[in-house]
């Protein structure tokens, strides 16, 4: 059994309209207030998710995964990859130690870490380096 | 503000003590708070404040569901932590999967927070033993450490426990000596005296049972004067 990290703080990040929900559930249940009164998000509400939830076979929820993937651009630091922490490495390192690493580098590899971010810039700066 | 309150050793009140503070700070203090039970071997404070059996805080990374959220009162919440006991109960978890987890609720937690209505300000109750290097982690995230002992933390009962305990000392914002008698009241910046216990093993009762003792009210009071202070 593995924990999925990187799913579970897309949830806990996301703005997921059926969790205000649960929290205006709470409060109505003791003052009756209606539930448009509490902070629910804008979007369409995602189907609930199950009561029972300790199985180790049920299927992961998608309802993170649903959420607009250009809302977070950047993953967050705990879900920085091998290639996140690269680039760091690489950005934060003296210039001339930068160059020497770059240097021993495979370029296909730096090519691969530099790809894990949608970003136009990037994007560009990739096709150059594929021109030369 | 995330205050994690943790121990070396089991059973010396580290339930009952965040139950107190989110309480004074809650009800006393007028400072809203989200309790979360990350004592993934008991999930003792769940039962105490009666949260309904259900997704709690490991369930995001476990099953992707949304984690429940218990209204203890106005102004108190609790994310449970029955999920991550019978998680830890079932399945053959490494420790670091459960720290990271609990991790990423210290780097969510203000957009879980803000997005559903719930105070920003949380109390974590935790199991025994976190490795040093975890909290270390967690204090670099801004975390601040309440760190719990009984009698056990200066009656040396050897020097491996001694060099154990100093470590924790070092890295803790706050220490709390609980169960102190009255005479020992003073050994320690924050003591706790020893209650009766109440006879309504319920959240609020325990916390109001800590709270009634005059000596206690003031360490709470110092406590979070220091390490949840109102903005």
């Amino acid at each position: 059994m593995r924990l999925d990290i990187r799913k579970g703080i897309q949830l806990l990040t996301g703005r997921d309209p059926e969790a205000g929900r649960k929290i205006a559930d709470l409060d109505a249940g003791e003052q009756a207030a209606p539930a448009a009164s509490q902070p629910a998000a804008p979007q369409p509400a995602a189907p609930p998710a199950p009561s029972s939830a300790l199985r180790p076979a049920a299927p992961i929820s998608t309802a993170a995964s649903q959420a607009d993937a250009s809302d977070a651009p950047r993953p967050a630091a705990s879900e920085a990859d091998w290639g996140e922490l690269l680039v760091r490495l690489l950005a934060s390192a003296p210039e001339d130690v930068a160059q020497k690493l770059v240097g021993c580098l495979d370029r296909e590899v730096i090519a691969r870490a530099l790809e894990r971010r949608n970003d136009p810039y990037l994007k560009v700066a990739l096709m150059l380096i594929a021109k030369k | 503000m995330i205050v994690l309150v943790t121990s070396l050793d089991g059973g010396v009140g580290k339930t009952t003590l965040a139950a107190a503070m989110a309480y004074h700070a809650a009800v006393n203090r007028g400072q809203p708070a989200l309790l979360i039970d990350a004592d993934w071997e008991k999930a003792e404070l769940s039962q105490l404040a009666r949260a309904e059996y259900g997704p709690g805080w490991l369930s995001p990374f476990l099953t992707g569901e949304e984690p429940g959220v218990h209204k203890i009162r106005d102004g108190l919440y609790l994310v449970p932590g029955y999920d991550a006991a019978e998680a830890y109960q079932s399945y053959d978890f490494q420790i670091s999967e459960l720290e990271h987890a609990l991790e990423a609720w210290v780097e969510g937690l203000p957009a879980f927070a803000a997005s559903r209505g719930l105070p920003p300000a949380a109390i974590i109750d935790t199991t025994p033993t976190l490795r040093l290097s975890f909290l270390t982690r967690l204090k670099e995230k801004g975390v601040r450490i309440v760190f719990v002992a009984d009698v056990r933390a200066v009656s040396r009962v050897s020097d491996v426990k001694a060099e154990q305990y100093a470590a924790y000392f070092k890295l803790a914002d706050a220490v709390v000596v609980n169960h102190t008698p009255f005479f020992a009241r003073d050994a320690a910046p924050y003591t706790i005296r020893r209650i009766s216990t109440p006879k309504d093993l319920h959240w609020e009762a325990v916390a109001k049972a800590i709270i009634r003792n005059r000596h206690n009210r003031r360490t709470v009071e110092a406590l979070l004067h220091k390490v949840f202070p109102a903005h």
